[in-house]
């Protein structure tokens, strides 16, 4: 297996084969592989809220494609189970192109030997879905981990909205969230 | 004032429900605080997304599971993908349903498959009612003049 290094951002400006403005030299670009609209849709979301720059790939051809126009990202998160080019053959095709950026896989998959099987493709690492910032924190700059609430005690613990403004305030103090900016 | 109150609270109970009775995780709480001023339709967006796409696996199973050569391999994979999606927005139950799905597709167990469907069905026809009376919960504090609580 590979190893790769966090690649720094190329300032260079490149489009694909549409004219869409693909690295834009300053932002943290990260390419999203997956064949799902629902997962492409929250984790491009997921990732924007953070300030990262996002491109969409809906299979593992499409993203190698893009690389082949001169594309290049910070980060690539892969989806294993797709059609036409699955996310090993396509992390496998990156590498052998000599993209070094962290690719990361992301998978429904549990299975240990599946898993491993995947990473031998040529990824960093490899995290089960459901997708959070804080599987992937440690690869995105300026993302520190943050503890999550016990999900059982949020909703019995709401409290009476009088201001809310102010119960907003108090409560992300009390969170003791911690993201840069 | 107090209706806003009122219809809030109604909804934070209602919600705390779907989580207690484990039709929804800690995964729609992840949806929910992506939502903000920028994105307010975001989480009715996605699942919208996820109830169109799921309703088309769930009838492109039921058509794989008629045929007389039953194709275990394509069933997996349109199964895989509800799994995923469902991961994605917190739809537990759901999810779990795909998991035993699997395991008959494994087994290349038709019957077994049939059995699943109809649970898979099940549980996605119960989730989308709990999501679609949330949103309706959500609309009425909204149209009242409040706003979304958001869990702490």
């Amino acid at each position: 297996m590979s190893t790769s290094q966090n690649s720094t951002v190329i300032k260079e400006e490149i489009f694909d084969g549409n004219e869409n403005h693909i690295n834009n030299g300053n932002a943290f670009l990260v390419l999203v592989v997956d064949d799902d609209n629902v997962v492409r849709t929250i984790h491009k979301m997921m990732l924007e809220v953070k300030g990262m720059e996002v491109q969409l790939a809906t299979n593992g051809k499409e993203a190698v494609d893009l690389h082949r126009v001169g594309a290049c990202f910070n980060l690539i998160l892969m989806d294993k189970d797709m059609p036409v080019m699955n996310g090993y053959q396509a992390t496998k095709e990156l590498r052998d192109m000599g993209v070094n950026c962290p690719i990361i896989g992301v998978t429904s998959s549990t299975e240990e030997a599946e898993l491993e099987e995947f990473m031998e493709a040529g990824l960093d690492d490899c995290i089960c879905k459901p997708l959070t910032i804080e599987k992937i924190a440690c690869y995105l700059p300026g993302v520190a981990s943050t503890s999550t609430a016990n999900l059982g005690d949020d909703y019995d613990d709401y409290e009476e909205v009088e201001d809310e403004n102010a119960d907003r305030a108090s409560n992300t103090n009390s969170n003791n969230t911690n993201v840069a900016s | 004032m107090d209706g806003v109150i009122q219809l809030q609270r109604q909804l934070v109970d209602y919600t705390a429900s779907l989580f207690h009775e484990g039709f929804l995780d800690e995964q729609f709480n992840q949806l929910q605080q992506l939502q903000d001023e920028n994105n307010p339709d975001f989480v009715v967006e996605v699942v919208s997304l996820f109830f169109e796409d799921s309703e088309r696996l769930l009838n492109e199973l039921a058509k794989a599971l008629e045929q007389q050569c039953v194709d275990f391999k394509r069933i997996d994979a349109h199964v895989h993908q509800l799994k995923g999606s469902s991961s994605s927005i917190g739809a537990q139950r759901v999810q779990k349903a795909c998991i035993a799905f699997r395991n008959y597709c494994d087994e290349q167990n038709t019957e077994g498959c049939l059995k699943c469907l109809q649970q898979v069905k099940h549980e996605y026809s119960l989730v989308k009612t709990k999501l679609e009376t949330l949103f309706k919960l959500q609309r009425r504090v909204l149209a009242a003049g409040g706003s979304i609580p958001k869990p702490i």
